[in-house]
């Protein structure tokens, strides 16, 4: 937490060796994440590109008081939403963002069977539940945090969570038919 | 079943790496819209300091921030995500104000231990170095960084009541050659009704600090230059008013007040962490500090708030990863009558240290505001300047009197001129025999290098030497010290003085050469002003 201060505080000053620093710590955490919600690794790095692009460019304006990693966060889930939405708006189709098609070229960079297991079974999630679990598990983010992010109430979090767990319980026993 | 705490387990384990590839693409992508956006590198905040250090003739410049965080100690700031510093401030100031009530006289005992200090002599001997031997960029380089966050160390001001009713700074220090460190006790007696106070500060059986209002007068000790200690009393000025919370110039939170007025830094709350002190009490420990350039934070206080009461129980200063000082509350009582007597009669020469203390020294006047140019060149061990013409865009001057952080037997001196009502120039004139020294030294290493400086001389023989981008980062440090945002287009000029010497001119807005000229000869030195 005190290094991302210091790097915010050198960031702000325009500083490139700060930008690295930053970039380098968080650019996994940020694929992962983002891969997460869209179980693409294209739109997942897509997305990571296009939001260390924009945190590039906005040091002269970079106001931020909160947890960068926070912030970075967010501004991943923001992307990954609009994209889900833009593809919503195209597709009449949700499959097309939540098919396991899509997951293929995902799973080749998943080593370990069980991380490729439950992969699968996060694309399975509709979107809110998938973000809300994302954020609270991968993202470290309170549930009050996301409640304020997604626009609803704290029960309505906690509730996505807790259906979007058992439903990675069910689909991960075997309990569900895809 | 697989229980929830696996699903969520093994999501917690599952990351991706991107491949070397993907990680070189977005980052010269990144670098490059970082670049774009860097449209005017001038003022727009570059990143200074790499320029500064690796720059040649630009480290030259990295002098003048100095100036600006030496009498920039103990700048605490806005917000951060949880608590804001001020908002700490204030509640610890406002919880201790609470203990100065009651129908008794109030007893607050804090013990004070100063550790050996570690940079003073160690900056001197650097300074010394640069004067001596030829160095390489590299280890210039190295000096500079050392020398320049040794210079960020600030010392818990202390404050004490004056006759005229405002505060007094005094800070505690250990004497050059001590080995070890010292103890200090801090005793307060404060009578709610009358508002009378006595302060003493004590070590070992010697008397080396004190302070009281009896009602008429205000009686407080000076140490003079060979350490000896001597009790003072004036008359209560006809606009003395005992301050109403005694909590900003007596016990353990003394000084905070000057932190709250404060605003120019935005530094948060570190850290906040619960834990025990040695006594077994339970506390929450805020962390606030002040970054150095390079972002490091080895400078910064604990506060230890008593769980229990809220009450501060500890206050911890620590450089360099050694605690400095530690102010630990030792008693909070009431009592039916003080120890002293509120004028101090008890104090007489045997009790007072009549002799330098080996160790520890209490440094008065830390900064003493609207000095006179008389007092500047009666006080300072170094040929002073001054305009002989104010800047016309200017209406009126005041002289800020400063303890030189690196070398506390001397003085820096910063000369405000306030811009008039329709314009925003405020213009300073900063001054100590450190830059000079510093400076001098610098540019002998650069010369050694030979690396050219390039100089403008005027016709009074100053000559000025301007850096655009490191002047911007200086200057806006020293505009925001003045309570004053700094604009874009303002002017930082470093000017030698016919005497060698050494002075930086910082003006808050645009001037033209022709400005700057009249500005630059009208520097002349401040004991002709007085002749004038």
């Amino acid at each position: 937490m005190l290094e991302d201060e210091i790097l915010k505080w050198r960031f702000r000053q325009g500083s490139k060796e700060a930008f690295c620093r930053v970039y380098e710590k968080y650019l996994d955490y940020l694929l992962t994440i983002a891969a997460g919600l869209t179980s693409d690794f294209n739109t997942a790095e897509d997305i990571v590109h296009d939001v260390f692009v924009m945190f590039a460019s906005s040091w002269q304006n970079f106001r931020q008081t909160g947890s960068l990693k926070s912030y970075l966060t967010t501004c991943v889930m923001n992307q990954a939403r609009d994209r889900f939405r833009k593809a919503v708006r195209q597709s009449s189709d949700l499959k097309e963002y939540t098919s396991t098609d899509h997951t293929d070229n995902l799973d080749c960079l998943i080593s370990d069977e069980t991380s490729k297991e439950l992969n699968k079974a996060i694309s399975e999630l509709p979107y809110e539940q998938r973000e809300t679990v994302i954020l609270h598990v991968k993202g470290g983010m309170k549930f009050k945090e996301i409640a304020r992010l997604q626009n609803v109430s704290i029960n309505t979090v906690q509730g996505r969570y807790r259906y979007g767990i058992d439903k990675l319980r069910s689909l991960l026993n075997g309990e569900v038919q895809k | 079943m697989r229980p929830a705490e696996e699903i969520e387990n093994n999501l917690k384990n599952m990351s991706l790496k991107a491949s070397a590839e993907l990680r070189k693409k977005i980052l010269d992508d990144a670098l490059k819209a970082h670049q774009q956006s860097k449209t005017q590198p001038a003022f727009d905040k570059p990143n200074i300091w790499r320029i500064i250090m690796n720059s040649k003739t630009s480290k030259l410049a990295a002098a003048a921030v100095i100036a600006i965080v030496a009498f920039a100690t103990w700048r605490i700031s806005e917000t951060n995500n949880h608590i804001s510093s001020i908002e700490l401030l204030q509640k610890i100031q406002a919880t201790e104000g609470k203990l100065y009530a009651g129908d008794k006289i109030v007893h607050i005992v804090n013990e004070i231990t100063v550790y050996k200090s570690q940079y003073n002599p160690k900056t001197q001997e650097m300074i010394q170095k640069m004067n001596d031997q030829k160095m390489s960029a590299d280890e210039l380089d190295k000096m500079n960084r050392e020398l320049i966050s040794s210079w960020l160390v600030s010392w818990l001001p202390m404050c004490s009541l004056q006759p005229s009713g405002e505060m007094r700074i005094t800070e505690i220090r250990l004497a050059k050659d001590a080995n070890e460190a010292h103890t200090i006790t801090d005793s307060a007696w404060y009578d709610p009704k009358t508002r009378k106070f006595v302060r003493t500060m004590e070590t070992g059986d010697k008397v080396i600090f004190a302070n009281s209002y009896d009602g008429e007068f205000v009686n407080i000790t000076e140490t003079a230059a060979d350490g000896m200690v001597q009790l003072k009393s004036e008359a209560i000025g006809s606009t003395f008013k005992a301050p109403e919370n005694p909590a900003e110039f007596l016990g353990i939170t003394a000084g905070v007040r000057q932190c709250m007025n404060d605003k120019c830094f935005s530094q948060p709350v570190q850290d906040v962490t619960k834990g025990t002190l040695a006594d077994g009490t339970a506390v929450v420990i805020y962390k606030v500090g002040f970054p150095n350039p390079w972002g490091d934070l080895n400078t910064y206080y604990l506060f230890k708030i008593n769980q229990a009461d809220e009450i501060i129980a500890e206050i911890e200063y620590i450089y360099a990863g050694s605690t400095q000082m530690l102010i630990r509350r030792v008693l909070n009582e009431q009592v039916d009558k003080a120890e002293y007597s509120w004028n101090l009669a008890e104090l007489n020469s045997k009790e007072l240290a009549n002799e330098a203390p080996s160790g520890v020294t209490v440094a008065s006047d830390v900064a003493i505001p609207n000095v006179s140019i008389r007092h500047m060149v009666d006080t300072a061990k170094f040929e002073t300047y001054i305009f002989a013409t104010d800047p016309n865009w200017t209406k009126g001057r005041m002289i800020i009197d400063i303890v030189d952080t690196l070398n506390p037997a001397e003085r820096m001196f910063v000369a405000i001129y306030q811009p008039k009502d329709n314009d925003t120039r405020l213009t300073l004139i900063i001054q100590s025999e450190t830059h000079n020294k510093y400076m001098g030294a610098l540019f002998k290493q650069h010369e050694a290098q030979g690396a050219k400086v390039n100089w403008k001389e005027y016709a009074n023989g100053c000559k000025v030497f301007r850096h655009a981008e490191s002047e911007a980062f200086w200057t806006e440090l020293s505009f925001k010290n003045c309570q004053v945002e700094p604009s874009k287009d303002r002017t930082g000029l470093i000017v030698e003085m016919p005497s060698g010497t050494y002075c930086l001119i910082a003006v808050n807005g645009a001037v033209t050469d022709e400005e700057i000229a009249e500005m630059v000869n009208s520097l002349i030195p401040a004991k002709d002003y007085q002749v004038k």
